[in-house]
């Protein structure tokens, strides 16, 4: 039957989904090349140090070594915004698990043989593994040469002569005449843990350094623009020198956004004569090597009045960044920024620091600090609206951000759904009603900006079965992103769904986008297509008027066909259109489009002061639960999560990102923690010994959608992604206080922090952990 | 480590004999993968606790990470793809997932499919916590597992309205 009905909106069918089903869809690893070498990386036993001699005479004897690197083989550094990381590590070690030697050989066998024999003399310098510690002028410097290092100053500041690598400043009205006029002032300090993404699939990397200089990686990299850039930036080259290819990838959640087994790959195919060179990460080297969600501290000081207003707020954060910088200059911005919370607060101070340690390297992760500031000022909330005797929904709408106020960042959003979230929230869990007996509940609600600027761009081509393939850099990594631009495409094509294909993620193909993160791909992505695919139908529209012998305004589009509005029988069908075949009589249709945000602006440096998203994520989330007071056991009964989608695109994708965000919630409040030892070593570096939630730990889950359409989102629709991450550690803390009157500041909340907090158990009889 | 002298194996692999060259330490995981052209079993964590490798020997559920290649001679070794035929309908199992948004990244997909195949081999109408259960030793970082869980009960419900 023919129709001109939306695509958007239903539960869509996920468009990869049955390859993944059948077993045919390809990730990094399953890439193969004659003549392919396999690398092995020898990685620092220390956690800090000077490498006084490595020896490799031993390791190239074995039969099928083929090339063997160390840093000053390549002397090169990478991290944007700040140069700051080697290839392989140059004359010093920072952390256990920094790369020192790459081995590229044959097969595993030999690799793995080879790396046996290198040996390598470290001299122990005193290593700092305690941001608090770090953070003085007093501790030995992570850096010392800092000063030497590439940065972009116009995005963050450094204090010389320290560990801190960024100061990020927000100052907004006046916070001491703020706290002098509050009835009440609450303070209260927040720990998040280091915890590992978890994503199933190891992060992978072939590179290949041609003859003709031109150098290819097949990569599980989430942001293969923005990883191109870094690598070439590094290699003093263009970046077209650089071509990144990403296939699908068993999920990313930051950990594969930027650099990360790219480098090592690299470094082997530079001196591997042609032959291309894959690395693998075993599990260890993930939970060691490749990137954590770092450990923060949070500080929080507000001042209320006697009825529950918060008019001023002092947050101090400690963002433990480990050994190099990755995202930490960036995300000490967003997240310290972040740490003031949905809530119109006129009187505003945030200083945020990211600090150097000798340990594994933070990188970006789901939701990029949100997580870890929710819990504070989500903690803090509820904290304050016990002590004051105001209900903790009602306590959230007085001070909640509606359309027409401005942000700690002074900006006055668009469409802000946060009030209908909350509603939708204490609706769906009978707030109004008294709570189960012997139960704890709390609702929680949080805002997470997008990044910017943030450009992205698409092409579009008529295939000549009338089919069309759009060639974008967003990468599949599971959430769902082929899908919604494949509805995006239709819709603006007026096109069948499976009449779409998307090519993505070659950086030789797909045209510049910045990052698939942030939850900016469906916003900034979605738009770019949207373009381009208006510009496919204007051309489309154009011949089909000329063989249709009708006015353009007569002629509408659907069901992958032009039709004359009221004659059915005059139909040009796309494939009649497509101009692909030699001596057609028309040219191809070949569309283009491009988005960036024409409306955020750079932050001042000195006060945090900017429009600097181009649109929100607005989520309210709530938690039933009951605690074993003998036991610790925390049972949760019930998540209601509900998000502002602007516009809900696909009702399966938002349904399946919301309930896997409030797992991942679930699993970081109560179980996961990177447990390192007095040396800086992980003790618990594979997925048997830390501990996640499994098919048995994540209970009923209600996904709510609340649409306040984006004026400036594709057909009014913004991201989802990370929405669903935050906010659930605190509401888990807060609905554990509501069941048993304890309160955890300090993630994970086990069972041992439970019972001590209860009185049970003694913090000297906590084994620590060694 | 002393590299050990090649010899030939002969796997059965979805039906299919195949005659490897491998040594005695090799993992069937990467036999299977890079040997008999099944990349889609997966590697996860290289020591038995992500279950992304799971694979059926003469009908049971086993790691292949932590398999011997040599010791899977003799028996039939299932991967996902022996779940349907190329051009054939979709094993009941894989349609539900695909159809009940089970599937987010997939890297886990194979190996959950058929840790609950298994599971409707022996149990045609299983609980929730036999599922669970079934299932409890394949990590998800994607879906919550609430969907898997809801697929394959979906999944036994249709199996078993189609041969009653």
């Amino acid at each position: 039957m023919i129709s001109n009905a939306s695509v958007l909106g239903a539960r869509i069918e996920q468009v990869d989904a049955r390859e993944k089903a059948i077993g045919s869809a390809v990730f990094a690893a399953d890439i193969s090349f004659p003549h392919m070498l396999f690398a092995k990386i020898v990685r620092s036993p220390i956690a800090h140090g000077i490498i006084r001699k490595i020896d490799i005479s031993r390791a190239a004897k074995v039969k099928g070594v083929r090339t063997i690197v160390t840093g000053s083989d390549v002397p090169y550094r990478y991290n944007l915004p700040l140069r700051d990381q080697p290839f392989l590590a140059i004359d010093k070690v920072r952390y256990v698990g920094e790369g020192v030697v790459a081995i590229a050989a044959d097969d595993e066998d030999a690799a793995n043989a080879a790396a046996l024999l290198v040996d390598i003399e470290y001299e122990q310098l005193d290593a700092v593994f305690d941001p608090e510690v770090s953070r003085l002028q007093s501790a030995p410097l992570v850096h010392p040469d800092f000063k030497d290092y590439w940065l972009d100053s116009a995005l963050f500041t450094p204090i010389p002569n320290s560990n801190i690598l960024s100061h990020f400043k927000l100052r907004r009205g006046d916070v001491d005449a703020g706290f002098g006029e509050a009835d009440h002032i609450f303070e209260g300090t927040y720990k998040a843990q280091a915890f590992n993404h978890g994503a199933l699939e190891p992060h992978a990397a072939i590179a290949l350094f041609d003859r003709g200089g031109q150098l290819t990686v097949w990569s599980s990299q989430q942001s293969p623009w923005f990883a191109a850039d870094d690598l070439a930036l590094a290699l003093g080259w263009p970046v077209h020198r650089v071509r990144i290819i990403a296939p699908f990838l068993g999920g990313g959640f930051g950990a594969k956004h930027g650099l990360k087994a790219e480098p090592l790959a690299v470094a082997l195919a530079l001196k591997s004569q042609g032959r291309p060179v894959k690395y693998v990460m075993t599990r260890e080297e993930v939970f060691t090597s490749s990137g954590v969600r770092g450990a923060v501290i949070v500080k929080q000081k507000s001042g209320v009045t006697r009825d529950g207003r918060i008019i001023a707020r002092k947050t101090e954060v400690i963002w433990d960044t480990g050994a190099y910088a990755d995202v930490g200059p960036l995300l000490c911005r967003n997240g310290s920024y972040s740490s003031t919370g949905p809530y119109k607060i006129p009187n505003q101070w945030v200083d945020g620091y990211c600090v150097y340690t000798n340990k594994v390297v933070t990188s970006a992760f789901r939701s990029y600090g949100t997580m870890e500031m929710s819990f504070a000022y989500e903690s803090h909330m509820d904290e304050i609206a016990r002590a004051i005797g105001v209900d903790p929904v009602a306590i959230r709408q007085m001070n909640l951000l509606e359309e027409g106020d401005a942000t700690s960042t002074g900006e006055t959003p668009k469409a802000v759904g946060l009030n209908q979230t909350l509603e939708a929230c204490a609706k769906e869990m009978n707030w109004s009603s008294s709570k189960r007996p012997g139960t704890g509940r709390a609702i929680v609600s949080t805002a997470k900006s997008s990044v910017a600027p943030s450009g992205s761009s698409a092409f579009i081509q008529m295939n000549d079965d009338g089919t069309f393939n759009v060639m974008c850099s967003t990468t599949e990594m599971g959430q769902g992103s082929r899908t919604v631009m494949t509805q995006i495409a239709a819709e603006t094509l007026g096109a069948r769904l499976q009449d779409i294909k998307i090519i993505a993620s070659d950086t030789a193909v797909t045209p510049p986008d910045r990052s698939t993160s942030s939850s900016r791909s469906t916003f900034n992505m979605g738009n770019a297509i949207l373009r381009a695919c208006e510009d496919a139908r204007n051309q489309i529209l154009d011949k089909a008027a000329d063989v249709l012998k009708a006015a353009r305004s007569d002629l509408e589009i659907f069901e992958s066909a032009v039709h004359v509005r009221g004659d059915q029988s005059r139909i040009a069908y796309f494939k009649h259109l497509a101009g692909v075949r030699p001596g057609s009589p028309y040219g191809p249709v070949v569309g283009r489009g491009t988005h960036v945000p024409a409306d955020t602006t750079p932050f001042n440096l000195e006060t945090g002061q900017g429009r600097i998203t181009a649109f929100w994520l607005y989520s309210s989330q709530g938690v039933e639960l009951s605690v074993d007071t003998d036991t610790g056991k925390v049972t949760l009964h019930r998540i209601v999560s509900a998000h502002d989608t602007g516009r809900t695109l696909n009702l399966a994708s938002c349904e399946g990102q919301i309930e896997g965000g409030v797992a991942i919630g679930v699993s970081t409040a109560l179980f996961e923690d990177l447990i390192l030892d007095e040396n800086g070593r992980v003790s618990n570096a594979s997925i048997g010994e830390y501990l996640m939630a499994s098919s048995f730990d994540i209970p009923p889950i209600t996904a709510l959608l609340v649409e306040v359409p984006h004026p400036n989102g594709p057909y009014g629709a913004k991201g989802i992604g990370e929405g669903p991450t935050t906010g659930i550690s605190a509401a888990i803390a807060n609905a554990i206080e509501d069941a048993i009157g304890v309160r955890i500041r300090d993630l994970p909340i086990t069972p041992e922090k439970i019972l001590t907090a209860l009185g049970k158990l003694g913090p000297n009889v906590i084994p620590k952990p060694s | 480590m002393s590299k050990s002298t090649k010899f030939e194996i002969e796997l059965n692999v979805d039906g299919e004999v195949i005659e490897v060259s491998i040594r005695s330490h090799h993992l069937l995981v990467d036999v299977l993968r890079n040997e008999c052209g099944r990349v889609c079993v997966k590697e996860g964590c290289e020591s038995a606790s992500c279950g992304a490798c799971t694979v059926l020997i003469d009908g049971t559920p086993r790691l292949s990470c932590i398999t011997l290649a040599v010791d899977a001679v003799g028996t039939d070794i299932c991967t996902v793809e022996s779940l349907s035929a190329p051009a054939g309908p979709l094993h009941p199992l894989q349609a539900s997932f695909i159809e009940n948004h089970a599937i987010q990244c997939g890297f886990c997909t194979p190996g959950m499919l058929l840790s609950a195949s298994a599971l409707l081999q022996a149990k045609s109408n299983p609980t929730a916590d036999e599922i669970k259960e079934a299932i409890c030793g394949n990590i998800c970082r994607c879906t919550g597992y609430v969907r898997i869980i809801q697929s394959i009960a979906a999944a036994a419900k249709a199996i078993h309205r189609s041969s009653p």
